[in-house]
């Protein structure tokens, strides 16, 4: 058994209110949450030498974010490519960093604005890898991915219970 | 319908009225068998948590919270064209990878912030993560009998009403919510005696999943 995050712990946590279309930068979003998570745990930007985030290049960066808060002396800062897959790299991330010496106290965070990613194209699309494929057959979000992974459930279900036949959501 | 009733009892979720099945069957589609509500709320918004060392935290105002054990798996270059068995997802892989690392296993956990960018996320790492075996997933969640999932069940999934009722901050909220769950401080919606809470993140054929837990193993 591997106990290698043994010694690290979450000291603080901190939050901007949650609203849709807020008009609000994610610089000021994820400054305040990096100040409410250091004002919780009674630690101040002078504490600070660590910053990670993780962000599908629609973020405020590590420095930006440390340097909005006060931080002006980084010695650790990580900005991880990803979405909902690498939050647990992230986090065990600043854990190992804490662990291996290389910063004393971590501040991790996530800001997501309405402006900066989901729910629209604006301009033109274009997609790479795999993605080339299966654009032009209009499988090209999440919605339409996982909703496949269900379908294979609900069959998988089905066949092996004989459940009704006729399906009327996820949900169900 | 089980998450939205938690989120009655959480002031910052953007969505906090109950709904019926029959408000669910008469949503729309958004890609079947997905409707709206299996979908979560894109929202604006920031998450931040603050991770140092468990001497430190010694000195610190909140009982702190240890990180037990992490474990990712990351599959077939993140394609879901590629996926091998669509009726399971990374947690598949995830899951005897965290178990054993922690020496944890599902019934230890007392609250479970599970991803939920969708209903189906849920249900089929749910599954994976071993608290039921495959297929059984209605099962355990079924809303008018007794489900095992929530309060005065076997373990609570999402009190804070998950990212389909507080809004989707990728997840990070997941582990803001288990931190406030492990110190105690989780108010009305406070889930008595939690000591560990398994967070989890990611779907399809990538993703990870990290243990908490009020002191160290």
């Amino acid at each position: 058994m591997s106990r290698s995050l043994e010694g690290a712990a979450v000291v603080g946590i901190g939050r901007s209110p949650f609203m849709r279309s807020s008009g609000r930068t994610t610089l000021s979003m994820a400054a305040q949450a990096a100040r409410e998570a250091l004002a919780d745990c009674g630690l101040t930007a002078a504490d600070v030498d660590g910053f990670t985030c993780y962000s599908t290049g629609d973020s405020a960066g590590p420095s930006q974010v440390a340097h909005a808060i006060g931080v002006d002396d980084l010695g650790w800062s990580l900005s991880v490519l990803g979405g909902g897959n690498i939050v647990t790299s992230t986090v065990a991330g600043a854990a190992a960093a804490v662990l291996s010496g290389q910063a004393e106290v971590v501040v991790v965070y996530r800001v997501l604005g309405s402006q900066t990613r989901y729910g629209r194209a604006l301009e033109r699309i274009e997609v790479d890898g795999e993605g080339q494929f299966a654009g032009p057959h209009g499988y090209l979000v999440p919605p339409q991915w996982f909703a496949m992974f269900c379908r294979r459930h609900q069959l998988r279900v089905r066949l092996h219970r004989g459940g009704p036949g006729r399906h009327r959501g996820a949900g169900t | 319908m089980q998450e939205r009733d938690h989120a009655v009892r959480n002031p910052h979720a953007v969505a906090r009225s109950p709904i019926t099945l029959d408000d669910y069957l008469n949503s729309r589609w958004i890609s079947e068998p997905f409707r709206l509500f299996d979908c979560c709320y894109k929202i604006d918004g920031a998450v931040a948590i603050v991770v140092t060392s468990a001497e430190r935290a010694a000195d610190l105002p909140h009982r702190p919270v240890h990180l037990l054990g992490a474990a990712d798996s990351n599959r077939f270059g993140g394609s879901v064209d590629q996926w091998d068995d669509l009726s399971c997802m990374y947690s598949r892989d995830t899951a005897p990878r965290l178990w054993s690392r922690t020496g944890l296993r599902p019934a230890d956990i007392d609250v479970a912030c599970m991803y939920d960018c969708f209903t189906f996320t849920v249900m089929a790492t749910f599954e994976d993560f071993g608290f039921c075996a495959k297929g059984e997933v209605g099962d355990y969640f079924r809303y008018f009998r007794a489900s095992r999932a929530t309060y005065g069940g076997d373990v609570v999934v999402n009190p804070h009403g998950g990212l389909l009722s507080e809004g989707y901050i990728h997840g990070l909220n997941h582990h803001y919510e288990a931190v406030l769950q492990l110190r105690g401080d989780a108010g009305d919606r406070q889930v008595r005696g939690a000591e560990t809470a398994l967070v989890t993140s990611g779907a399809g054929p990538f993703g990870g999943a990290l243990v908490y837990g009020t002191a160290a193993l």
